[in-house]
């Protein structure tokens, strides 16, 4: 194993401190207060990373959720359900299911503004929360089947002698290869695999007079190809691990992964047969993703911001729904990625327009922040206490804690994962 | 449903006994804002030992709250409180309540004074539970001479404690005017005997309220930001702009099981009314021409004069908001062919009328599921056979829009036309898909509270959210509803259907108060519950105004009955 994925054992100069819990906290999760940080300090790392990845159990808020969601699905409230995403992000016990779901809407983006039908779209997410931590291929045939992505990418209109690309050009591109490595002749091919691959009754129909079963050539290989074979057959390519591994490492671990780490993990992933689970079991233990320089090193997006300082200032009490105006503004709408890339992230999320509501949401949350200490805030918010001189500037101004805890979430830390 | 206001007789009772002067007579005159509350501990006594105030004390969700940590903070609290005054909230209320009250606004809200006509024992008590509350002492030395007993500050207030009267403000300068009894009073104010002529006899409150201040900021704020909202307000934003001043007065008297809570307000208009204004008032309602069906849940009425709100709408309607009107006129137009201001304007009456009527849903549950109830415009139209048919053409017209968009989700919406009982009803619906279609089917069925329909029934064009409801305003054309004299808008609320609804979507409302709150479905259960129960208590609401020549009155009722024991 590359020695950066190797497990992290602390040091002297990089201990298993109140940052690297927080750290943890805020890759694998949406943050913690302070006082849950502390309680996983009392863990090993690896153990810590262990319950991060495995989740608790049994989930006391899952019932609630559960009735959340079927209530706003039973009244097409498209806010509401956008709500219930951000109340299961928020009131999650199992974060990191609730995180890599939210890579995967990124992932196979797709948008309500075309599905137009609120249930498929939030059924499409459930698939994200039920598979996102397992292996990739079932993740990738149920999304394949999903009716939601099937109306996105027009395969309904996917048939034998009149094959519909796009579904098998973002198979390729966007869900398992990345560009370059596939020909346009793969693509041609590869649509013709999924032709008959509709919609019925709201569910996966194989439309078996419509599917084009003659022999196809894809990546190479030959055959009376189907769906599941073009899948297959992506999946044992090389570079689909290498775009995977390059996904995750980014939205989880550093913007700018060297080749060399891509490979490495690249490496891991075929080893699990792309289980996720086992995946990221390594990757958050690993020397690269406890280094310093890892830190704070990604910006965070408007939901980890919003939801994470929501977390961090303990702050259960949210109207989730009145925070969605807010991440639409700073360019995070749930169920709405902008195109079928989904959201760019990193730089993109911070610009003129985007950090005034920033500035304006961290208001927002200071009017509702629980913790009336700023030392508290600021170990929750930055995982340390405020430093002296920007402390005592800050605590000696006059401030309420509002405008302090406010302060504290205009501060680039705040904004960095 | 009846219309008609229930004839009150609050403000007719014999007044309450008051053997000490006016308390106006101690408020100095020249009030932006004024109140005087009188009789308040008699009143607190009597609704205290009402049925309903019973009802409220013995709630299960109240003896759960008084269990929680929250109740028991509030009753050490109250514990305190007797330990410090000797006497518990609710004498305590009815100690100051004894006499009478008064409170003012001078300009800025610096300039703030309550005057209470309380036992001087009692002002002291109070002043050192504030004290001890606030950890500030008093410091006697801020006013001492002759002109009556020192004025002293306590935190932000100055006090002056008088053998009759206490008097509180931020500002000494005020306190000191009260206690040299210097200048004119209240007592002698226009404005104030106004608000006395509207409610004779002894309500638990009444005041004014200066407009002048705020003329110039309604004179840029105050218009409708539409046509919707001008044709709802009328001429009241138009008359506000320049009326001098309003007054008000409320009263709450428990009567057997029942609270009454009534409110009146009066605005005077301006005695030079420009003719244009005077042109927009409707007059008052009539009957309505149909008899409205018992589970009426709600009715909005309202007179106004279309044609002098359309002609003078730089007056009426916010200037950014006027050229929804033009496009408005000219989607219309594009429509039916027919120009709104020279065709159809002179035709429309100024009656406005919505309805909601309370749906069951007994054939079938919604989907969505949010069970809304069945809802009703009806507006009075002349019409011949020519704008008849340039009507239903504009409902097919916007119905196949709707249509479009829902084919593109592979859903059916027809629009049809049907006869009942020789009238001739447009309609649109979602039609039951057929056992092939259900075969075949890639969306989700709709069965939503939306199969408009809109027909022109006598002289009334009804505009429908299902044909049912429709068909049922048809049979009921033989009946009227009775209009309360004198009134020219209303919102009339049948609280019993009402609750039933909101009782047929609680499993809604608290998935909606756990994501709004942020709590968990126990508390969001309880709180919803509360509310139902609450809502269930409202026997009677209306809220009415009456714009006349001279005033525009508006007058709020509502009774809350303490349900029966079980």
């Amino acid at each position: 194993m590359h020695e950066q994925l190797k497990p992290w054992e602390p040091t002297r100069d990089n201990p298993w401190d109140f940052d690297a819990a927080a750290h943890l906290w805020r890759r694998a999760g949406f943050a913690a207060p302070a006082r849950t940080v502390k309680q996983t300090l009392a863990l090993t790392p690896a153990a810590a990373v262990e319950k991060m990845v495995d989740g608790p159990g049994k989930e006391e808020a899952a019932e609630e959720l559960e009735f959340v969601y079927q209530s706003v699905i039973g009244a097409n409230d498209e806010a509401g359900a956008r709500a219930w995403i951000l109340m299961r992000m928020l009131r999650g016990e199992h974060q990191l299911r609730e995180k890599i779901a939210l890579f995967w809407h990124g992932h196979f983006a797709t948008s309500l503004a075309k599905v137009r039908d609120l249930g498929w779209m939030t059924r499409q997410y459930r698939i994200f929360l039920e598979l996102g931590l397992g292996k990739f291929a079932p993740l990738l045939d149920r999304v394949a089947r999903d009716p939601a992505m099937i109306r996105w990418l027009d395969n309904e209109t996917n048939r034998k002698g009149s094959p519909n690309e796009n579904y098998a050009r973002e198979v390729l591109e966007l869900f398992t290869l990345g560009e370059g490595n596939y020909s346009e002749k793969d693509i041609q091919e590869a649509a013709r695999a999924f032709t008959g691959w509709h919609i019925l009754r709201e569910q996966f129909h194989f439309s078996s007079s419509l599917h084009d079963r003659d022999e196809k050539v894809v990546l190479g290989q030959r055959g009376r190809f189907g769906g599941e074979d073009i899948q297959r057959i992506a999946l044992e390519q090389s570079a689909c691990a290498r775009f995977l591994a390059d996904k995750l490492l980014r939205f989880f671990v550093t913007p700018e992964p060297s080749a060399e780490i891509v490979t490495a993990l690249a490496d891991v992933l075929r080893a699990s047969d792309y289980d996720m689970t086992a995946t990221l079991r390594v990757l958050f233990g690993s020397r690269l993703f406890f280094a310093p320089d890892t830190r704070r090193s990604l910006i965070k997006g408007p939901i980890d911001f919003v939801v994470g300082s929501a977390r961090a200032l303990e702050m259960k009490k949210t109207n989730t729904k009145a925070a969605l105006p807010l991440l639409r503004a700073m360019g995070q709408d749930l169920l709405a990625p902008p195109n079928v890339k989904g959201w760019p992230g990193q730089r993109a999320w911070i610009n003129t327009a985007t950090w005034l509501t920033r500035v304006r949401t961290a208001r927002a949350l200071a009017e509702q922040a629980k913790s009336r200490s700023i030392d508290n805030a600021a170990l929750a918010l930055l995982g340390r206490p405020l430093p002296g001189p920007e402390g005592k500037q800050m605590a000696g101004s006059g401030a309420g804690a509002k405008d302090l805890v406010q302060a504290l979430l205009t501060l680039p830390e705040a904004h960095l994962a | 449903m009846r219309l008609a206001l229930v004839a009150l007789v609050f403000f007719a009772m014999p007044a309450l006994a008051e053997e000490s002067p006016p308390i106006a007579a101690r408020m100095p005159a020249g009030a932006t804002a004024y109140f005087e509350v009188q009789g308040l501990g008699q009143r607190v006594q009597a609704l205290w030992e009402s049925p309903l105030a019973d009802s409220i004390r013995t709630h299960p969700a109240m003896l759960k709250f008084l269990a929680s940590p929250e109740g028991q903070k509030f009753q050490i609290g109250q514990g305190m409180l007797q330990g410090m005054l000797g006497m518990d909230v609710k004498t305590l209320l009815q100690e100051i309540g004894k006499g009478q009250i008064a409170g003012a606004m001078y300009g800025t809200p610096q300039n703030l004074l309550l005057v209470l006509e309380i036992d001087p024992k009692l002002a002291n008590r109070l002043v050192g539970a504030i004290e001890f509350a606030s950890q500030s002492a008093r410091n006697e030395a801020v006013a001492k001479d002759d002109k009556g007993p020192a004025i002293f500050q306590v935190g932000k207030a100055f006090v002056c404690i008088e053998p009759t009267v206490t008097i509180i403000s931020p500002s000494v300068e005020l306190v000191s005017r009260v206690r040299a009894r210097e200048g004119e009073t209240m007592a002698t104010s226009a404005q104030l005997a106004e608000a006395h002529r509207l409610a004779p006899g002894a309500p638990l409150a009444f005041g004014m309220l200066d407009l002048k201040p705020f003329h110039k900021q309604m004179a840029e704020n105050g218009k409708p930001k539409d046509f919707g909202q001008a044709l709802i307000l009328g001429a009241f934003p138009h008359e506000l702009r320049s009326a001098p001043w309003a007054a008000f007065a409320f009263d709450l008297r428990p009567e057997g099981r029942d609270w009454n809570l009534r409110m009146e307000g009066v605005v005077p208009m301006p005695e030079q009314r420009s003719e244009k204004v005077q042109a927009a008032f409707g007059g008052t309602l009539k009957d309505l021409p149909f008899e409205l069906p018992e589970e009426t849940l709600a009715v909005v009425r309202m007179k106004r004069n279309l044609r002098s709100l359309w002609e003078f709408q730089d007056d009426f309607i916010a200037a950014k908001a006027l050229p929804q009107l033009v496009n408005f006129s000219g989607t219309f137009e594009t429509l039916t062919g027919l120009t709104f201001s020279e065709e159809v304007l002179p035709r429309l009456g100024g009656e406005v009328t919505f309805v909601a009527i309370r749906r069951t849903w007994a054939d079938g549950e919604p989907t969505p599921e949010v069970k809304l109830p069945y809802m009703a415009l009806i507006w009075p139209i002349k019409t011949d056979e020519r704008m008849r048919q340039s009507m239903d053409l504009a409902f097919q017209q916007v119905m196949s829009l709707i249509g479009i968009q829902e084919k593109q989700m592979s859903r059916k919406f027809l629009v049809m036309r049907e006869s009942y009982k020789e009238i001739a009803i447009m309609t649109a619906k979602y039609p039951s898909p057929t056992k092939g279609e259900m075969e075949g089917r890639r969306a989700m069925p709709i069965r939503y509270n939306f199969e408009p329909a809109a027909a022109v029934v006598g002289e009334q064009y009804v505009i429908a959210s299902s044909t049912a409801v429709l068909k049922r305003l048809i049979d009921a054309r033989e009946g009227s509803t009775k209009a309360p004299a004198g009134k020219n808008a209303g919102f009339w609320l049948n609280p019993q259907p009402a609750v039933a609804m909101l009782r047929a979507n609680r499993s809604a409302l608290v998935a909606q108060h756990m994501i709004k709150e942020g709590v968990d479905k126990a508390t969001a259960e309880q709180v919803i519950g509360l509310l139902l129960d609450a809502a269930s208590m409202l026997t009677e609401f209306s809220f009415t105004a009456d714009e006349s020549r001279a005033a525009t009155g508006l007058s709020l009722h509502a009774t809350l009955t303490a349900p029966e024991a079980k």
